[in-house]
């Protein structure tokens, strides 16, 4: 669950680039959405709230043409009203009933009325006054009667009555359509004056105005400007339009009119607008699609505001409703700079916001440019570094190996495959058993086991068996940790030392001779003494004892073995005396012929030939002469002595790389026996008859050599080991010209 | 008759070399085995030779060498030694002796080289003799 967690981390991280940069990408959509959300739903905002204060000033307009419309109906209502209070027309008092008809046309006519007419209820007489230009009601129509059988109700005494608006033609010469509403109010004979100074309270007729209410209407709605372009409109209750800025329209139904000059677009709207508001005498703002705008065409979307004119009628409800309307372009303009600069600012915010993003975005691949670069530079050393390490691994001279706590191989290199004779796969994954013999394997893997358990490295020096071989090796043993520290392995590195053991046991040698040496001179000395009384003494009475005698066959013996004694000590003094050693440049193959000449008659005594390779101009060594001499002599004395049936000696001499000069000395003797090999080289060692070798000759040559900082070895084969018998003894020394390189 | 002083740490050998010296030469031989008791016997004087070991508890050959060249400068001195180095001979060579004879030696090799030193001392008197003699006919 941990795992699953830091794993789900690790991927998701926003450190890591690839999903940094989709959040970056998501944020900067998102935020730029949110703005542009924000933006718009502000923007709508500021449209409703635009397209409301416009909607109220309309309103505020049709407010206030509602009102003079109702203002100007109630002064002629009152002017009516004043008029049948007359007592000139309650008692039809000629001619100043005609005189106060004038007087109040006079005075109303400018206000929309055409004509002002009485019907006297005794005689049906009309009298009237009006614009005859205008007005058509020259006689008293049939309708007129009917007004007076309303005035003369009782209920009706004090009331006005205002007819359906009806359109009529003008009586002026270009005949146009006026529309004419009429204003009646009973008169009753209420009033008194110097002829009547008491009211008979009788019927007398009815009144009429007869109002241009289209007129009357155009007055004050045509000068309505609703922003630049918006204009009012009027109708009454029952849909007809009094006034309407396209005039074709006044005097038509509204539900048809609108549809009749456009077909093609839905007034569903206004229609609606007008039935279930204007009609019944409601106030409101809406908006509907018209067809047109003055002189524009198309479906251009207007706002509408409306209010109702309510005309006191006794009668019934006469509610006609004005409309102020203008296209919502006109609201656009105002909306359209705050748009501007809304979206100025918007456009402003996503720039800052895109422009953020790509920043960061730009310093992210950047970053991740860098990064890697850094990372592939890094790479690379770490490449480099690796394939150092790996070839350092590789090349190193040592075994080195990584192996688990049952001694499986996880890894070793190339040096260590060779050294086992086998390939890493066979290597690697097999058990420390099956690379080692019996019992290395099983001491290794307890040290192995032990560097697991007590977590302490281990340098240990063991001696591994492989096969028939055995090696000796010094190993270094410290645990590999995994990422968590765990150990999940020991690193191994092991020096094949077998040499350097070799080389440590001969100057073990080396240092048991000079011992030897210091020994061998005290014992020298101290033989010496009594050896040189024993010699002279048997000088002189050999002297003495006639040369038949037995007596003088046993003095020779003492002197023959005190003789012996003498050349014992006489080689342990050259063995240990410290001669002056005088090294002088030395021609190698000169002093072979030396101590070849020297030899000479002792070989052919002896039936060996000699057979010499001698390399010409052999680099010189830098070298003491007498003692080279000595070790050829020594050498070639023990060649001579395994030859005892004749046989040959090959001397060779070859230079290597002028820095090595090597002397071999091949001999077809019975070789050396096994047992013998490792003791040659040991002080008073030998192989010969006692009184004939001293078992210094090899040990003195050994130390010379190595004075010499040169090196003997030998190889050898018995007759048990093969037909061709013989021993081979080589010696190696550094060439002078080496010697000068090495120490400049 | 010319008188040899010899002087080893050795009894054996004191014995042999007065032997070897009176069988075969008519030497009157003086031994001793004490090297201080040596230099008494070279200042009491009358000593034409002496035959020393190197080698000897108390006074060792070359300083032998030393106190004789002290009393007699002329006086040979010849070094047995069983110390066979070639350092401790020519160190004996430069103090001032005669010559020396390595141990065991061949009885020949020690009568020569007596006869040797005695010769040279012989002539080495004769030389100042002479050279006396031509500072007195000069003088």
């Amino acid at each position: 669950m941990k795992s699953l967690l830091i794993s789900l981390i690790e991927k998701y991280h926003p450190f890591n680039i690839r999903y940094f940069k989709s959040l970056v990408v998501l944020a900067i959509t998102s935020l730029s959405g949110i703005v542009l959300v924000l933006g718009w739903m502000s923007s709508k905002n500021v449209r409703e709230v635009v397209t409301e204060d416009f909607n109220q000033q309309q309103l505020l307009l049709a407010r206030h043409a509602a009102s003079q419309i109702e203002n100007s109906i109630e002064v002629l209502k009152r002017e009516l009203l004043l008029l049948s209070l007359s007592p000139s027309i309650q008692y039809s008092e000629a001619p100043s009933l005609m005189n106060r008809m004038n007087i109040t046309f006079s005075s109303i006519k400018h206000e929309g009325t055409l004509g002002i007419g009485f019907i006297e209820n005794e005689t049906q007489k009309f009298y009237h006054v009006r614009d005859k230009h205008k007005c058509p009601l020259a006689n008293l129509y049939h309708g007129d009667i009917d007004y007076l059988k309303w005035a003369r109700l009782e209920e009706n005494k004090g009331n006005i009555l205002l007819t359906d608006v009806t359109p009529v033609l003008s009586l002026s010469d270009d005949q146009s359509q006026i529309l004419i509403m009429k204003m009646i109010s009973p008169v009753w004979q209420i009033s008194v004056d110097a002829s009547h100074p008491v009211a008979t309270n009788k019927f007398a007729g009815a009144l009429i105005f007869v109002v241009d209410a289209g007129y009357l209407i155009k007055k004050i709605t045509k000068e309505i400007r609703s922003g630049k372009t918006g204009y009012a409109w009027v109708i009454d209750e029952n849909g007809m339009f009094l006034y309407h800025q396209e005039t074709s329209f006044i005097s038509k139904n509204a539900f048809e009119a609108r549809i009749g000059k456009q077909p093609t677009i839905s007034f569903d709207r206004i229609n609606e607008i007008q039935q279930e508001k204007m009609l019944k005498g409601k106030e409101g703002a809406s908006w509907y699609v018209s067809g047109w705008h003055r002189g524009l065409e198309g479906e251009i979307k207007k706002l509408i505001a409306y209010t109702p004119i309510k005309l006191n009628d006794n009668t019934k409800d006469r509610i006609w409703s004005i409309a102020v309307v203008a296209p919502i372009s006109e609201v656009e303009g105002a909306i359209y700079s705050i748009y501007v600069q809304h979206n100025t600012l918007q456009a402003l915010v996503i720039f800052v916001i895109l422009s953020g993003g790509l920043f960061i975005n730009f310093i992210i691949l950047s970053w991740s440019n860098t990064l890697e670069k850094e990372v592939t530079k890094k790479t690379a050393d770490l490449k480099k570094s690796e394939q150092k390490y790996k070839s350092l691994v590789e090349n190193a001279e040592d075994i080195i190996f990584s192996i688990d706590y049952n001694g499986n191989f996880l890894s070793i290199n190339k040096y260590g495959a060779r050294f086992f004779d086998k390939t890493e796969e066979d290597i690697v994954g097999h058990n420390l058993s099956e690379i080692l013999s019996w019992p290395s394997a099983e001491t290794f893997l307890l040290v192995i086991q032990k560097v697991f358990e007590t977590k302490e490295s281990q340098q240990i020096t063991h001696l591994v068996i492989i096969g028939e071989r055995q090696c000796w090796f010094s190993t270094n043993l410290r645990r590999l940790f995994d990422e968590k520290g765990n150990i999940y392995a020991v690193l191994g590195i092991s020096r094949d030392i077998t040499e350097r053991r070799k080389i440590e046991e001969h100057s073990y040698y080396t240092e048991k001779l000079a011992s030897m040496g210091t020994l061998a001179a005290g014992v020298a000395h101290e033989i010496n003494n009594p050896l040189g009384v024993i010699l002279g003494f048997t000088d002189l009475l050999l002297e003495k004892a006639p040369p038949d005698s037995q007596e003088y066959d046993l003095l020779k013996t003492i002197e023959r073995q005190g003789l012996n004694a003498k050349r014992v000590v006489e080689n342990l003094l050259n063995f240990a005396r410290h001669k002056e050693h005088k090294e002088e440049f030395v021609d190698i193959n000169k002093n072979i012929e030396t101590v070849l000449a020297v030899m000479n008659n002792t070989l052919l005594i002896n039936k060996i030939s000699v057979k010499k390779q001698l390399e010409k101009n052999l680099p010189t060594v830098k070298a003491d002469s007498a003692e080279l001499q000595q070790v050829f002599f020594n050498i070639i004395n023990n060649a001579i002595h395994a030859m005892q049936r004749g046989g040959v000696l090959t001397i060779k001499t070859m230079s290597f790389n002028n820095d090595t000069v090597e002397i071999s000395f091949a001999d077809t003797g019975h070789g050396i026996k096994k047992e013998h090999r490792n003791r040659i080289f040991d002080p008073l060692f030998t192989t010969k008859e006692v009184g004939k070798g001293t078992g210094l000759g090899l040990s003195v040559s050994y130390g010379i050599a190595t004075k010499h900082r040169g090196a003997i070895t030998f190889e050898t084969k018995t007759k048990e080991e093969s037909e061709e018998t013989g021993t081979t003894f080589i010696i190696a020394f550094p060439t002078a010209y080496s010697e000068q390189v090495e120490t400049k | 008759m010319a008188k040899i002083l010899i002087v080893d740490d050795e009894p054996d050998m004191l014995k042999l070399l007065s032997m070897i010296l009176r069988e075969k030469t008519s030497y009157e031989t003086t031994t001793t085995n004490n090297p201080l008791e040596a230099i008494e016997l070279m200042k009491q004087g009358g000593f034409d030779l002496v035959i020393s070991d190197l080698k000897m508890p108390g006074l060792d050959g070359l300083e032998i060498i030393d106190a004789v060249r002290k009393i007699d400068e002329d006086i040979p001195v010849i070094i047995i030694t069983a110390f066979a180095s070639l350092e401790s001979a020519s160190e004996a060579i430069k103090k001032g002796g005669f010559d020396f004879i390595t141990k065991p030696f061949r009885r020949e090799q020690i009568l020569f080289t007596i006869d040797k030193a005695l010769k040279w001392l012989k002539l080495q008197k004769e030389n100042k003799a002479l050279k006396e003699q031509i500072k007195k006919s000069e003088g």
